[in-house]
């Protein structure tokens, strides 16, 4: 009921927001774009990180999880071999505390807050942003270490069809097959992604237990996927998209590692179904986004003890020019979600609403302000109103060099999860969003030397959160908002390249360093699988077709719950090689990697062996 | 000078950051004193290297505090997540939940003295017999999460030898031998089955107490009480759950001491005199204050002597009459154990492993 009341008030603001009469500067439209500036023109303060289709080209075998581990200044908590859970922690906080958005959708599960990102497959997607600290104002609860924002892009503006096929194999039997495509034509336009991916994932590790080599047990999974997408431009100033997104991961669960020679056979299949109705209309005072979606997950592991949801989320974008200088974008989203779960009351239901006004000020060519105010609601909770500010100038823009001082400062918030809430006997419907803030301040320097350019940042953060969850040992166990947190620290990024320049040996180099120190604030010990120190290098040759690409990672030492144990730190050397053939109009890129080349023994989760040496080729037709 | 300045701030700042790693925490090696205590910690499930066991040992002025006594007495460590953690006074029988093991050891040296691993899947508790341990194994997981082939398996602690096993039902949890017969607490049934020791594969007797039984605990005129609780997947009437007394002649529920805010562990300890049982429980949802009760036996009633947050386990020292408490305040950090006078007053708080739960004291 609540929905459609909602639905209702959805189109009245609507019908509303279209009549009004602003405008927006020209400087910011093309006559064949329709598109609402995305948040990141809203957050020119923060620490924003692209990763675009050529890094993603070369691991889009794999999942977001690997690209992300081997290119991001995040921590990857794998619970042993690809394809296992798989969790992320930025700027020290807690996988809950990062937000994964898809087309507005957070992909979050709304049962346990996080999402296994095993289960995304970089091959559905184009581009990565990773917003770095609090940006709950701008994407939402959760948003509190950080916010990843998937993108799927079509161009209208291709010239021809695009067609893709690949296939990979690899040690451990890792197999994979896809097939993308995008095609159609300037009214329709299509993208289709479908993948299959399964690894048995029995590789040989050293038992530090029974003293003795073993291989894994019980760690095999297999997923598939399709994506697909259908754009609809019935005039010049309209777009509608509907677009449909279904994964299903089947993985047995990897015993820890004493357990590893006497597996109980656990295994679980999980569903997801992602559908969604866009429609972006450009008047000539606005731009309207607005959709409407469906999302559906279900975990099964072989009981009865189901756990599901269902969530239907209607929202609204309007974006406009006050000025030559100002930006305006608006909008909210409304939400409703059915959960399924055995442990919850079978009337469990949940609601959720959000407003929220975006405003740009260009006071200068130099000096840029924004602002993002937030407010969500929640079924019988009030989350905090959720202000941000971000500010950039540009000290220095001359003669090839650029030197940007940029800053931030938000609040962030995290709606407990549904299981936070309303798990077991002693749920729990009461208990407060975790509730902080974020300070970020930064340096970005550019600078162009004769066949050479140059780019180095350093943003140091400083975060806090109050009424932090955890699950309590009770018995039976309930949630409960009992620690405060505080994280600083500082992330650096440097690289040199020559990709601008006419030379036959394209070559790009990068190094990045992070400090993050977390901590509760009442006990002076570094937040369990937190490393302080993350490093990471790489270099990259193109001559001719050929391809080179090595990446070093360093991981320090973490803490786990035992005051007297930690996990040793551990360097990972990834090795690629790549050669693109040329065949009459088509492309086959062969690539052949070699990762962990150092064999290195390591663990991201206590108890789960990681693989040593191994190895996966590759080829991929283009057409 | 400027340069040199830029140079000391750049190199100020790289000598914090490397100065500042995550250190290896060091512990003093367990040496066992005239008197003292041990405190089992079963860790974070699935992660066995949490699991260990503190030990505090008194001589003469003094006092020396082991966080990981188990692994420095014997160089190794406990392998699995301690479970069960009994002593007759001589050995001690620690069971391990994710590595199922049974391991003896001296209960004042902690020296390992035998490791049982045949027929051994997810062993609970233990009761002594002379030169035997019985102890509960609630069997092999399934991948619905049930157990399957529950029994009890019998060890001799000289030769460390599984000399023989009988089955019994559900889920067995705690353990106790007395006047030639053994009891066993069945949980998630109603019952209680009683065994006799000369005829390990008679069927059992059965007591029924309407409410899945767990641990048990004699007071001072050798009386047996089993805690009766309320489980998600075993659901009992309120007014059954508490600490129940068992008529051992003829096997059967003789009085309740109702108290519905026993823990579903049932966790109960007897005093050091045996006139009291010390249970752990919580007050009513949703407050989350969890609390120490004392019943009074001859009174049917009890007290709580103790409240505070996470409360897991309780133990008294022989020697001080004092009350431990054993507390987790959540799964990430270290536990606590604080020390309470008979009246329950606070006198002390130290930082423990993850988890602790069992007090031995010798």
């Amino acid at each position: 009921m609540k929905f459609y009341i909602f639905m209702t008030f959805l189109l009245l603001c609507f019908s509303q927001s279209y009549s009004q009469t602003y405008k927006l500067p020209d400087r910011e439209l093309k006559e064949v774009e329709i598109v609402s500036k995305s948040m990141k023109y809203y957050s020119q303060g923060s620490n924003i990180q692209t990763i675009d289709s050529t890094e993603i080209q070369f691991h889009n075998e794999g999942t977001l999880a690997a690209l992300l581990r081997d290119k991001a200044s995040v921590y990857i908590r794998e619970y042993g071999a690809p394809g296992q859970l798989t969790t992320i922690s930025m700027r020290g906080m807690s996988p809950t505390n990062t937000a994964i958005m898809w087309n507005g959708i957070n992909l979050n599960s709304m049962t346990l807050g996080q999402t296994d990102m095993s289960t995304i497959n970089t091959f559905y997607f184009d581009n990565v942003d990773l917003q770095y600290g609090a940006s709950s104002a701008q994407y939402g609860t959760g948003a509190v270490g950080g916010s990843i924002i998937l993108k799927d892009n079509i161009h209208w503006d291709a010239q021809k069809n695009h067609f893709e096929v690949q296939s990979a194999y690899g040690s451990f039997n890792q197999q994979f097959y896809g097939f993308k495509g995008e095609y159609g034509g300037k009214k329709w336009r299509h993208k289709t992604v479908g993948l299959y991916q399964k690894s048995d994932n029995d590789y040989r590790f050293y038992n530090e237990h029974d003293k003795e080599y073993q291989n894994v047990n019980n760690a095999d999974f297999e997923h598939y996927g399709i994506l697909h997408e259908t754009h609809f431009k019935p005039t010049e100033n309209q777009e509608w998209s509907i677009n449909l997104w279904y994964t299903k991961d089947d993985r047995s669960i990897q015993p820890i590692m004493n357990e590893n020679m006497s597996p109980n056979d656990g295994f679980t299949e999980n569903t997801a179904f992602r559908g969604l109705i866009n429609h972006q209309l450009h008047t000539e005072k606005w731009t309207h986004v607005s959709s409407v979606a469906y999302i559906k997950d279900k975990l099964f592991s072989g009981s009865d003890d189901i756990i599901a949801t269902e969530r239907i989320q209607a929202d609204y974008r309007g974006e406009t020019s006050l000025s030559n200088s100002i930006s305006l974008q608006t909008g909210f989203y409304v939400m409703n979600i059915w959960p399924d779960v055995y442990k919850y009351d079978s009337k469990t239901e949940e609601f959720r609403a959000s407003v929220f006004l975006a405003l740009r000020f260009d006071i200068t060519n130099r000096f840029t302000v924004s602002t993002v105010l937030r407010q969500t609601f929640v079924s019988s909770l009030t989350p905090p109103f959720t202000p941000s500010l971000d500010l950039s100038y540009s000290l220095l823009n001359v003669y090839g060099k650029s030197l940007t001082l940029k800053g931030s400062v938000g609040r962030s918030y995290r709606v407990p999860t549904m299981n936070e809430r309303y798990w077991g006997e002693n749920s729990n419907p009461d208990i407060e969003p975790e509730d902080g803030f974020n300070i970020d301040l930064g340096i970005d320097y550019s600078q162009d030397f004769p066949g050479v350019t140059l780019n180095a940042n350093v943003t140091g953060f400083y975060l806090r959160t109050y009424n932090k969850i955890l699950w309590v040992p009770a018995n039976p166990t309930y949630a409960k908002n009992i620690k405060n947190t505080r994280s600083f620290g500082v992330e650096s990024n440097v690289n040199v390249s020559n990709q601008n320049t006419d030379e036959l040996l394209k070559w790009k180099a990068g190094i990045a360093y992070t400090f993050t120190d977390a901590q509760n604030t009442d006990k002076n010990k570094q937040l369990i699988y937190v490393p302080k120190h993350l490093f990471k290098a790489f270099v990259s040759l193109n001559y001719h077709g050929w391809g080179l690409n090595v990446d070093h990672n360093y991981v320090g030492k973490r803490t786990t719950s035992s005051d007297f144990h930690n996990l040793d730190a551990y360097h990972l050397i990834n090795l690629g090689f790549s050669k693109l053939i040329q065949l009459q109009d088509n492309n086959l890129m062969l690539t052949l990697k070699v990762n962990n080349l150092m064999n290195e023994t390591y663990q991201n989760y206590e108890e789960y062996p990681m693989p040593g040496i191994n190895y996966m080729l590759k080829a991929n037709i283009t057409f | 000078m400027k340069n040199n300045y830029k140079f000391q701030l750049v190199f100020a700042f790289i000598a914090i950051l490397f100065t500042s790693c995550i250190e290896d925490k060091e512990t003093t090696p367990y040496v066992p004193g005239s008197e003292g205590f041990h405190v089992g910690h079963s860790g974070a499930f699935g992660k066995p290297k949490t699991s260990s066991v503190s030990a505090v040992s008194m001589s003469d002025s003094d006092t020396t505090f082991s966080h990981l006594a188990y692994m420095s007495a014997n160089g190794e460590e406990l392998g699995g997540n301690i479970e069960g953690f009994d002593s007759n006074g001589q050995l001690t029988v620690i069971t391990t939940a994710s590595t199922s093991q049974i391991i003896v050891c001296d209960t004042k040296t902690l020296e390992k003295k035998f490791v049982v691993t045949d027929s051994v899947d997810n062993p609970r508790y233990t009761a002594f017999d002379g030169n035997r341990a019985y102890v509960t194994v609630w069997g092999p997981i399934q991948p619905d999460y049930s157990y399957i082939r529950p029994k009890v398996l019998v060890i001799n602690l000289t030769t460390g030898e599984l000399e023989n096993w009988f089955s019994v039902g559900s889920n067995p949890e705690g353990i106790a031998i007395k006047d030639g017969k053994i009891y066993v607490a069945a949980s998630y049934t109603p019952n209680v089955e009683v065994y006799n020791l000369s005829d390990l594969t008679a069927a059992p007797e059965l007591i029924t107490i309407d409410a899945s039984p767990q641990h048990f605990a004699f007071d001072a005129d050798n009386n047996l009480w089993v805690s009766a609780v309320s489980a998600w997947s075993f659901p009992v009437e309120s007014e059954n759950i508490g600490l129940a007394k068992l008529n051992t002649t003829d096997n059967s529920l003789e009085t309740l001491i109702n108290y519905t805010g026993i823990g579903g562990d049932g966790y109960i300890k007897a005093s050091t005199d045996g006139s009291t049982i010390f249970g752990i429980g919580a007050e009513p949802w949703p407050s989350s204050t969890t609390e120490v009760v004392e019943f009074d036996l001859s009174g049917k009633k009890y007290d709580t002597i103790i409240s505070g947050e996470g409360f897991k386990g309780v133990g008294q020292n022989p020697a001080s009459k004092d009350i431990y408490v054993a507390i987790t305040p959540d799964y990430e950090n270290s536990g606590l154990v604080k020390v309470y006078s008979e009246t329950g007053a606070e006198k002390a708080s130290m930082e423990v492993g993850l988890a602790p739960f069992h007090f031995i004291f010798y």
